[in-house]
């Protein structure tokens, strides 16, 4: 799927939301008293819970450093493939933030400011490097962020409530798995070796 | 120079991922069942209210991928003589591919256009969020007559049409009696007629097993709290109630080995003949033994492998000396339905076989690779697992019906011996039809087999 149908879609899911059921597969013995609805226990697909706020969080998180690694990737890395990754990544990532900011918005969720620790601590680790230890160092923080942002997406579509976000993760979730098969791929060219990839 | 740049850029990585605890993990519900939170008649009648959106979303998903329609094969019957076997290839093709098409394009391709046929995919659970054991309309219907208990959930029904099922009630064969035949009478087995049925038959350390295999105990969806999807408070559910007569009446669940709920795959409740000859066991698990696995099932079909679930419920744990002994014991007495065309070491006699069937075999054998994993003199079994990478056909991530599309990875292989009386086919049950899986493999092999190849392989099959 390209960048912008992805853009697009995402968007159009706004529209398909009202008369759609929440979650109509969900469980609602987990659910909070408090789920927003006009019932206990039965969801509004425009209402949010607690795991739609904290998944906007951790995606803007995961996000952001996406855009903040690919600039540096793009300006220090020496293999062309690693260039044009990172390229890819502040493209599709800073589209898919601004998405799913807009989207996330109602949830009032506790956006990062700065990197987060974790990244901040590759980013410094990154800084450091050169050359090819850079381009692998970055591809292998690629490989984890991914692996990682996978499973949040996941996580999301199996236990958020709020649809537009839902339909966000359902959509984004592909492009994030593409994105980890190349960068599977490209950290075994890097390495000469077959890496993780299948 | 090069080499040792390498090194160290290594190394320098795996100072920063063992560097600490990760900032942001996942929270604690991407792998552990939330505690319940309401009271039960809230929940119930919220999920009776989805219910019919529930059902009728996993029709379309059905009726989209296969045709699901009633077509017996002439003359021929499950062993039990008394259900048909439906034939032809239910899965439907994407508009403009045939199946030879698709044969002739590389997985690549199929990959890049979309062109994999939707029935090939992962199969989801009717309610692949909650999950959780999902019981046929004959199985509820003979556990309600029979222990007046009640396996009909409030919030999913099964989903496939009787016709896609196996024979209920399934004949039982019996190692240990041979001369018998089939030992259930036309009956489904239960904690109140067990006894009678199989009293001088059985051994007192088999009479014992069964006693154990037919006892409900506490299951996630069915069990005393009111985290529980059966109206009333429930003894729980028996392991036979899913694998009916020691066969399978194609109840499914999902798979406890997957993580989160939405990447879990659906499983296709498995048939227990020839145990004895089975040496792994489980789908992802590769339990070594039956022993374990009866021991373990306890944690995994009955508690979806959150044993923290389980403590609240009720949990059983099998003596292992004792009752899993016992339990598994009576497991290896279970024999294969009669092949009266296998010679004693799996192959086709030539003086009882057709020659469509023979056919069959030699492709079985040879073009088509089946035995390179079904090897015929060890049960059609090879007692390891393996990848058919089939997501090398299609684009990860896709979610149908909240289910994540992801590669199955290693599943252990199934035997073929009576194959034809336990339909739904592969773990998931996403294959309807014996000439299904022919297409499938054709096209995950890269066989290119001929329309009379595959009609022989069919035929084959249904010797077994």
């Amino acid at each position: 799927m390209s960048r912008s149908s992805v853009f697009v879609l995402a968007g159009s899911c706004v529209l398909l939301v009202s008369g759609a059921l929440a979650q109509e597969g969900a469980n609602p013995a987990g659910m909070s008293p408090d789920t927003a609805g006009k019932e206990m226990a039965k969801p509004s697909p425009d209402g949010a819970n607690n795991q739609d706020k904290l998944f906007v969080r951790q995606a803007a998180l995961g996000g952001q450093a996406e855009v903040d690694l690919g600039k540096l990737a793009q300006k220090r890395a020496t293999d062309p493939a690693v260039r044009e990754f990172a390229e890819r990544m502040v493209e599709v990532h800073s589209k898919s933030n601004q998405q799913l900011l807009k989207l996330g918005k109602a949830v009032n969720p506790d956006l990062p400011r700065n990197l987060d620790p974790e990244h901040q601590a590759i980013r410094n680790e990154l800084d450091r490097a050169q050359g090819q230890t850079f381009d692998l160092a970055y591809i292998a923080a690629q490989i984890q962020d991914h692996q990682r942002t996978a499973n949040l997406l996941q996580w999301h579509i199996s236990t958020g409530q709020n649809e537009p976000l839902r339909k966000y993760s359902i959509q984004t979730l592909p492009e994030v798995m593409d994105h980890l098969e190349q960068a599977k791929a490209t950290y075994a060219a890097l390495t000469q070796g077959a890496g993780s990839r299948r | 120079m090069r080499k040792s740049k390498l090194l160290i850029g290594l190394a320098a990585m795996g100072v920063i991922a063992g560097g600490g605890t990760l900032a942001d993990p996942l929270p604690p519900d991407a792998s552990y069942r939330p505690l319940p939170t309401l009271p039960l008649d809230l929940v119930r009648r919220n999920d009776e209210g989805a219910k019919p959106a529930v059902q009728r979303r996993q029709q379309n998903l059905l009726n989209e991928r296969y045709d699901m329609a009633d077509r017996p094969m002439q003359g021929v019957k499950m062993s039990g003589g008394r259900k048909g076997v439906q034939e032809g290839v239910r899965v439907k093709l994407r508009p403009g591919t045939t199946w030879e098409s698709l044969a002739n394009m590389t997985p690549e391709e199929i990959k890049a256009k979309g062109l994999l046929p939707a029935g090939f995919l992962p199969l989801p659970h009717v309610k692949q969020l909650t999950g959780g054991q999902v019981f046929p309309e004959n199985q509820i219907k003979a556990i309600g007559d029979a222990e007046d208990r009640n396996l009909k959930r409030f919030d999913v029904d099964f989903d496939l049409p009787d016709h896609m099922t196996p024979e209920f009630p399934a004949p039982i064969f019996l190692t240990n009696r041979p001369d018998l035949g089939d030992v259930s009478g036309g009956k489904l087995l239960t904690i109140r007629n067990y006894y009678a049925m199989m009293v001088g038959i059985l051994t007192p350390v088999q009479i014992e097993g069964l006693r154990l295999l037919l006892t409900p105990f506490p299951q996630e969806e069915f069990n005393q709290t009111e985290d529980r999807k059966v109206a009333e408070q429930s003894d729980g559910v028996a392991c036979l109630d899913c694998h009916q007569n020691f066969h399978t009446n194609a109840a499914f669940h999902q798979t406890p080995d997957v993580r989160p709920q939405a990447a879990r795959f659906r499983l296709d409740t498995t048939s227990l003949r020839g145990m004895f000859n089975q040496q792994i066991h489980g789908s992802k698990r590769s339990l070594r033994s039956v022993e374990d696995f009866t021991e373990f099932e306890q944690r995994t079909a009955y508690f979806n492998g959150d044993h923290v679930s389980a403590t609240r419920k009720g949990v059983h744990l099998p003596d292992r000396p004792n009752q899993v002994a016992m339990m598994a014991q009576m497991q290896n007495m279970i024999d294969f339905p009669p092949a009266p065309k296998l010679d004693p070491t799996g192959r086709l006699d030539p003086s009882k076989a057709s020659a469509q069937e023979l056919a069959g075999e030699k492709i079985f054998m040879e073009k088509g690779k089946c035995a390179v994993c079904h090897i015929p003199q060890e049960s059609f079994l090879d007692h390891q697992m393996h990848d058919l990478k089939l997501e090398r056909f299609y684009k990860l991530g896709q979610v149908f019906n909240d289910q994540v599309a992801l590669p199955d990875g290693p599943i252990k292989t199934f035997t073929l011996r009576g194959i034809k009386d336990s339909p739904p086919y592969m773990h998931d049950g996403r294959l309807m039809t014996l000439a299904d899986t022919v297409e499938f493999f054709n096209l995950v092999l890269g066989l290119k087999l001929t329309a009379d190849e595959k009609d022989s392989l069919v035929a084959y099959m249904l010797a077994l």
